[in-house]
């Protein structure tokens, strides 16, 4: 069995191709739960990783964030496969399940985050189904969502068509994953990385703030029809779209630790 | 011993290596101490050599003439492409060997370099209880626990002198800060000289630090022991810095390099291994010695990159990516490559992890 270097953040790519990095704390515990780190447009999960160290080793999960490379998976964060078909969810599935064969781990439990971008990754994850079971999801400052709506067509709604068949969104299947969207309370600027597109605008709102609200809204009233469990909703005062600031200044890092801890 | 003029050291170009040295302790000269490697000496110019100029403790390089005094360090030198010398066992003639100011007596030299700088050693600064000013004096301590998180530590290492390692660190610390992290460099082995030093500064690391940080003018002939405390000293200084690229000296056959990268506490302390080769058979030559010592650098770099048709030779042969620097900054896959783990092959042969779950 390969021993780990606990401790050290590493890097592997998966057989389909997909650069991840890794980290596993040092602990005499038994590590049973990975948390998944997704990055956003920025493309930057080193210093993702390297920020969610302490709480990796303060909590005792590992850590996995893979890299969707721009020149390969431009669009990862709507689902859009590559050149040669490879879906991202499928890409993560393969990278995740190199990543617990190369460290030995459980994969009992796997908690999902993703900023931006990776935030809507991350619940097209789970909406539609990816291969391993998240129980617990954080969507920090996505940049829009895909709406409990059946008339609009995926990733805007949960409504497919021919290309998207296969990917067969299910919104019960989110609705029984516990959701806390995290946003930040300056976040209103309609910078180059926001879709603007007017049917997002129209939908959704027109900026990630306004966006976060109406979607937490929406999934908290359909819950209520379906005696679902309801997302939550935290708005970092004074936060803008910005990562190493949400970290560091406004509060994100202990947001994240009680939120492992529930 | 007689004392010596305050006005007469301030006179005198201190070199970069005595930098940590308090000289303003400095009021006795000793004309007959038999010196030891660490040794301060005020020295008189003789003849111009190899080094006619000498790097001062601000980074400025001075000119130097017959006749200057300067303010030196006895230690001992391997350079393969300059000189091998040893602290002398005496106060007379000698050599000024290294820009940063090393005083020592030249064994052989490369017979490319030009004959070393002459010089006399005027005598050994002293306090006034007569102990000796040394480079070990206000030497970096360990102030953090080694058994906290230490940051990310990238090994460079070369095929030998001149292989690309410093070029290698200063795009490595620049490819680190891009992603937004906070990047040291550090030199643990070496002869004393503010040339890389700087060199790191420019690139932009948050902080740098060398050997003589650490007490010691250079690392020739130091025991495991010191070496490691040289390393424990400098990653404890740069702890709060996220990732830490560090630089070993000259090349894989050099003894300190091979006492490091065979010891536990670097090994433990190491994230992943950059090699720097200046050609393609010096590349496969690396990855084999590294190979016998269960390590396995993530990327191979240097001045082996300078040709196309090299690196294609290399390719042919090995695996490990070869990578030009300039990509570095270019390649967003580079960072996830580098940070491959160090791979430990056992005596069996089988790739595995070094286990370091207990600190």
């Amino acid at each position: 069995m390969a021993q780990l270097n606990a401790g050290k953040v590493f890097s592997f790519t998966s057989p389909d191709g997909l650069d991840y990095l890794g980290y596993v704390p040092r602990t005499d515990n038994k590590i049973t739960a990975t948390l998944a780190v997704m990055h956003g447009l920025n493309r930057n999960p080193v210093e993702m990783i390297f920020r969610f160290r302490d709480l990796a080793d303060r909590k005792g999960v590992a850590l996995f964030a893979p890299f969707f490379h721009k020149s390969r998976f431009r669009h990862f964060q709507q689902l859009k496969a590559d050149n040669t078909g490879l879906c991202p969810k499928a890409a993560f599935d393969n990278a995740y399940k190199d990543f617990l064969s190369r460290t030995a781990l459980s994969g009992e439990k796997l908690y999902m985050v993703g900023f931006s971008g990776g935030g809507q990754f991350a619940h097209r994850y789970v909406l539609t189904g990816g291969e391993h079971k998240v129980d617990k999801l954080m969507l920090i400052a996505s940049g829009w969502y895909t709406m409990p709506d059946t008339e609009e067509i995926f990733p805007l709604g949960l409504k497919t068509d021919m290309n998207r068949e296969h990917l067969a969104p299910d919104i019960s299947r989110l609705q029984a994953c516990q959701t806390s969207v995290v946003i930040g309370s300056k976040d209103v600027r309609r910078s180059s990385s926001l879709n603007t597109d007017k049917q997002i605008d129209a939908l959704q709102g027109r900026n990630r703030l306004r966006r976060a609200r109406n979607w937490v809204a929406a999934m908290q009233q359909l819950a209520e029809k379906t005696n679902a469990k309801k997302p939550s909703l935290v708005e970092l005062k004074g936060a803008g779209h910005n990562f190493t600031t949400m970290m560091s200044k406004y509060g994100l890092q202990e947001h994240l630790i009680g939120w492992l801890e529930d | 011993m007689p004392a010596i003029d305050k006005s007469r050291l301030k006179g005198a170009r201190r070199s970069f290596v005595t930098r940590r040295v308090a000289l303003e302790q400095a009021t006795r000269l000793d004309l007959n101490r038999t010196p030891v490697a660490g040794d301060i000496c005020l020295a008189r110019i003789d003849n111009l050599g190899h080094h006619s100029r000498l790097e001062l403790i601000n980074g400025r390089r001075c000119t130097l003439y017959r006749g200057d005094e300067v303010i030196l360090a006895f230690a001992h030198r391997y350079a393969t492409d300059q000189f091998e010398s040893v602290v002398p066992e005496n106060l007379g003639p000698c050599q000024m060997v290294a820009s940063g100011g090393i005083a020592s007596k030249v064994l052989t030299q490369h017979a490319g370099a030009r004959r070393a700088t002459q010089i006399t050693p005027l005598g050994i600064l002293c306090r006034e209880d007569g102990r000796a000013l040394n480079t070990s004096d206000e030497a970096l301590s360990v102030a953090t626990p080694l058994s906290r998180r230490q940051p990310e530590l990238i090994t460079v290492v070369g095929t030998g002198m001149n292989a690309g390692k410093t070029r290698a660190m200063n795009e490595l610390v620049r490819s680190f800060n891009r992603y937004g992290l906070r990047t040291a460099a550090i030199k643990i082995t070496g002869t004393g000289s503010g040339r890389d030093y700087w060199h790191y500064l420019d690139a932009g690391a948050c902080a740098a630090a060398d050997f003589t940080d650490a007490g010691h003018a250079s690392t020739v002939n130091l025991t495991q022991e010191e070496l490691e405390k040289i390393l424990a000293s400098l990653v404890s200084a740069c702890s709060d810095c996220d990732v830490i690229v560090a630089e070993i000296a000259d090349g894989l056959l050099q003894r300190e390099t091979r006492i490091l990268l065979e010891s536990a506490m670097l090994r433990s302390m190491t994230t992943s291994i950059v090699l720097a080769a200046s050609d393609p058979l010096a590349a496969m030559g690396g990855l084999r010695q590294l190979s016998e010592m269960r390590l396995q650098p993530a990327i191979v770099t240097g001045t082996i990159t300078k040709s196309s048709l090299m690196m294609r030779e290399f390719e042919r042969f090995e695996k490990t990516p070869v990578l030009d620097t300039v990509q570095f900054s270019e390649d967003e896959r580079v960072i996830p490559m580098i940070l491959r783990p160090a791979l430990w092959v056992d005596n069996a042969g089988q790739k595995g992890w070094q286990s370091h779950a207990t600190g």
